[in-house]
């Protein structure tokens, strides 16, 4: 026997659920529709386009007689239903009961009126079903007036249909400015605008105190005293759901009728669907979530699982000429961030919000075509950091010419040097490439090219990619930071061989996606270009880290520390006195010897630094450098001079190593140690390089670490003089400084490059003398001392605060 | 409204920040690429480091302490923090 399952309400959402019941089980419940209007269900958002005499309503029915009759469904139009009696289990209608086993109960939302006086009179109109539709296109003569209470969504609807149909149209809207649930202030601005440029009249803030009228409307009063004529008043304030039918039975009622995740309501055979139901809290405006109910609803009714999840909505304004979407949410909130494009020649206006790493709303005006690739990423959570930068663009931007880390590389002239080891060029490996060298070992094999230090390898595959197309899988080599695609070995090589003078180059003509970088990019880019073009490019002091642009390591309370260079750990009595002298007048809080070998001053303020450093210099003293990405210290011991094992003069050597190294700038911290025999007491083999001398003369190791990695240094190369042995330091030095990325210390470069290939480049004569040059040329502008320079008079204003209003507040 | 002069533009480094110190504690005036001003409380609501000693980049400015990353222009703490 079926059982019989009556529905009350012929809108959108329970034409979807007869949709879907009949398309899955045809024959399983015997199917009783009624609708209060006269007439089955139809499109009721397209009722805009009827309005405005772009449709027809035969145009947007959905459901016509023909449908219920072939999926049998019977139909009771025109008449409300007016009591669910559930103990009886029926529904009365125009005095007839009818019974049911399963209800469904799918009745919409009734519009808001405002009770104003005058409310009820002829000519007020809410925009709701065809009725309402109908009554504002038999007003509509040419130069008849409306006036639109409420400039939401549907009442700027109404608004524009009327005016399509010829009428003087003004909206009223209490807010201060359109549709303010869906647009932020400058989107409903531009909104505004465009439709008062089509002669509509728009008041904001404007409150109803009154329709005015005898036997029919003839004005609307406002409460600020304007008042407009009116032929016809459209109330479209608001909706609520339309629950008078469930408050009647008893059922749970919030502000909707109350649902579970599979709609039913607190009486499990009736259940609920569309407007009229309240789920988790939420109410629901917009037909995409009554699909998905109504589809939920189809399948529990068939004893299926299933059970309702909200997604997020976007909203199209359906005027034409009107174009504008918004979808999400965008209100600010603390933790939101905005990305704002406007195009005011164009009168075009985009918003997105993000929060953490998801776009959580955006509001469009005058350009919407990206909208539903936004809603996209609302809806799916996508993670938007990679390409936050370019996201406001939209997805061609994504991947486009710009944004292309290709683009740099396929723009590269075939003359270009990619690995820099080898000397070969573009050409030469597109020309391997072509000739059959499909695969990275293949390129190297036949061109050399990326087969020696490795740090062009991420470009030579993207020539291969470049030149094979979709055939070639690039490596997963970490990008450098979020603002770019490339590696860091990438950019090194990119600088050379396009020649990118300053941070702004490199970030153009790589394709940079952020504006001016990031704290991560910045810095290294700084770097690179000190490193590569000691004499053309100036040091950005804005790039830098906090510690090296104030020459002090900065603590966690906002002071200094002040670290004076005593070369190779070696002092003297005027020093030890200037030092103290300089910690009892600036009230240093804390003088502390360091593992390098000197004293550390700390606790000192930002504006005492000039006048401390001054001090030091006068006695004598230079920066130390124990902020900086550079040479630190150079460990000794006392050596031949006093020690009876030593072999060489440890401290004398320490010394002039600290003094050729001294102010370099580095990829990282660099650290010496010079111990004059294997004892060790220097610890020289925990350095990034270390020298232990020996009766023939020196050894030098490389690549160890006493931080959070520890590590032995690995043998380099013997030496025979102090001369040579500083000579191989300085180029080894050089060559990680060329060579590495930023933030690499010594042994993690070397990991990567492989040792053997650093004592070829050692033990060639030729190329030792020229990384040697090249450290001496770039010495010969970096080697000063930072003190000196920062406390010259006309730098010393930038130490202390711009302005002091402390005591001006006070008063 | 009432009007302080505080300095000139040029007395700010462009990518960089001055202090102006009031009874209410130090405010960081911020100088953009583009020459856009922008003040904010110097102390970074995270553990108090000083934005003004932070890296300019764009319209954001990374706290040097921990690497927190404010809009100049909303003052908001942006996605893309490190850790915390
Ligand atoms: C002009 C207009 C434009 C819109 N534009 C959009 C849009 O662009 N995008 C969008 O997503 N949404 C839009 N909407 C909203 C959308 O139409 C509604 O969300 C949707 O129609 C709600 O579906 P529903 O089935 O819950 O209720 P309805 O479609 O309102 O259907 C409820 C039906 O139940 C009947 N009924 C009520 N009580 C009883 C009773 N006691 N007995 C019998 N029958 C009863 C009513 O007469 C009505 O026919 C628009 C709405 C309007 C009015
Ligand atoms: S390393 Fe050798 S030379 Fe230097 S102090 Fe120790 S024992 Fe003496």
């Amino acid at each position: 026997m079926k059982q019989k399952l009556v529905v009350i309400g012929a809108g959108m959402a329970s034409g979807r659920v007869l949709e879907s019941l009949t398309e899955l089980a045809p024959d399983a419940f015997d199917i009783t529709l009624f609708n209060a209007e006269p007439r089955g269900n139809y499109n009721r958002i397209m009722l805009s386009p009827v309005l405005s005499g772009e449709k027809t309503y035969a145009e947007i029915v959905t459901h016509d007689e023909a449908w219920y009759a072939t999926r049998g469904v019977k139909t009771v139009l025109g008449h409300a239903v007016t009591k669910i009696d559930r103990d009886a289990k029926t529904v009365t209608s125009a005095g007839v009961e009818t019974h049911y086993d399963q209800l469904i109960i799918a009745t919409g939302s009734a519009p808001f009126i405002i009770p104003v006086q005058g409310h009820k009179l002829p000519g007020v109109v809410t925009y709701r079903d065809l009725e309402d539709t109908n009554a504002m296109i038999a007003a509509a003569k040419p130069g008849a007036k409306a006036v639109v209470i409420g400039g939401g969504l549907l009442g700027l609807e109404a608004a524009a249909g009327m005016q399509l149909r010829g009428m003087e149209v003004v909206v009223i809207h209490i807010m201060g400015h359109l549709m303010e649930r869906q647009l932020d202030p400058a989107a409903g601005y531009l909104l505004q605008k465009s439709l008062e440029a089509r002669g509509m009249k728009i008041h904001c803030k404007g409150a109803t105190k009154a329709i005015l009228g005898h036997e029919r409307v003839e004005a609307v009063l406002l409460e600020d005293g304007t008042v407009y004529d009116a032929d016809i008043v459209c109330m479209a304030v608001g909706i609520r759901p339309e629950v008078r039918l469930a408050n009647d039975a008893h059922l749970d009622v919030g502000r909707g009728i109350t649902v579970n995740d599979a709609m039913q309501t607190s009486d499990p055979s009736i259940w609920a669907v569309g407007e009229c139901v309240e789920h988790n809290k939420q109410l629901f405006g917009l037909v995409a979530p009554l699909y998905d109910q109504a589809k939920v609803l189809a399948q529990a009714l068939l004893g299926q699982d299933s059970a309702f999840r909200p997604v997020q909505t976007a909203t199209k304004l359906k005027v034409t000429g009107c174009d504008l979407f918004s979808a999400g949410d965008f209100a600010d909130g603390p933790g939101r961030e905005d990305i704002v494009f406007r195009d005011p020649a164009r009168g075009v206006y985009k918003r997105l919000v993000i929060e953490g790493d998801k776009l959580l709303g955006a509001v469009m005006y005058g350009d919407t075509a990206d909208g539903n690739w936004f809603f996209g990423l609302i809806k799916d959570g996508t993670d938007v950091t990679p390409m936050r930068e370019t996201l406001i663009f939209g997805p061609a931007y994504q991947g486009g010419a710009q944004a292309d880390p290709m683009a740099a590389v396929a723009a590269l002239p075939l003359s270009a040097e990619i690995c820099g080891c080898n000397g070969v060029c573009k050409g030469k490996i597109v020309d391997a490439i072509l000739g059959g060298a499909t695969t990275l070992d293949l390129v190297r094999a036949t061109t050399k090219a990326s087969s020696s230090c490795g740090t062009c390898t991420g470009l030579v595959e993207q020539v291969m990619a470049v030149t094979l197309g979709d055939s070639f899988t690039a490596n997963a080599n970490p990008t450098m930071c979020k603002c770019t695609d490339h590696t860091h070995e990438d950019v090194r090589r990119l600088i050379k061989s396009i020649g990118l003078k300053s941070i702004p180059a490199v970030m153009q003509e790589l394709g940079w996606r952020s504006v001016g970088g990031c704290a991560s990019c910045r810095p290294a880019l700084n770097y690179y270009l000190i490193a590569d073009w000691p004499t053309e490019y100036v040091d950005d002091r804005q790039s830098r880290f906090v510690n090296e642009r104030n020459h002090g390591n900065i603590q966690k309370d906002g002071t200094y520390s002040v670290v004076p260079r005593m070369w190779g750990g070696v002092t003297t009595p005027d020093e030890l006195r200037a030092i103290a002298d300089a910690a009892d007048k600036y009230n240093v809080p804390l003088v502390k010897v360091t593992g390098g070998q000197r004293i550390d001053l700390l606790g000192v303020k930002k504006q005492d630094l000039p006048a401390m450093w001054q001090d030091l210099n006068a006695a004598g003293m230079v920066s130390g450098h124990a902020y900086a990405k550079g040479l630190r210290t150079v460990k000794t011991c006392v050596g031949t001079d006093f020690c009876r094992f030593g072999t060489q003069d440890s401290t004398g050597l320490g010394i002039k190593l600290e003094k050729l190294l001294w102010g370099s700038w580095t990829p990282a911290k660099v650290k010496l140690g010079v111990s004059g025999c294997p004892r060790n007491c220097a610890e020289a083999t925990c350095k990034d390089v270390g020298v232990v001398c020996v009766d023939s003369g020196y050894e030098i190791s490389v690549a160890g670490a006493a931080g959070m990695d520890v590590r032995e240094t690995e043998f380099l190369c013997n030496a025979i003089t102090e001369a040579e042995t500083m000579e191989i330091i300085a180029a080894f030095v050089q060559l990680y400084r060329e060579n590495s990325r930023y933030l690499h210390r010594i042994y993690k470069w070397v990991a990567k490059v492989g040792l053997g290939w650093c004592q070829e480049q050692i033990a060639d004569l030729t190329v030792r003398h020229a990384l040697y040059d090249r450290f001496m040329l770039s010495q010969s502008v970096y080697q000063v001392d930072p003190w000196a320079e920062l406390t010259k008079p006309d730098r010393l204003a930038q130490w202390a605060p711009m302005a002091d209003l402390s005591l001006e507040a006070a008063e | 409204m009432n009007w302080i002069d505080i300095g000139a533009l040029a007395d700010i480094p462009q990518q960089g920040a001055r202090v102006v110190k009031t009874a209410q504690g130090c405010v960081a005036v911020f100088r953009t690429a583009k020459d856009r001003e922008f003040a904010i409380d110097d102390s970074c609501p995270h553990k108090g480091g000083p934005l003004s000693e932070g890296i300019v980049h764009g319209t954001s400015v990374t706290c040097p302490l921990h690497a927190w990353v404010f809009s100049l222009e909303t003052g908001m703490a942006q996605g893309g923090m490190k850790g915390l």
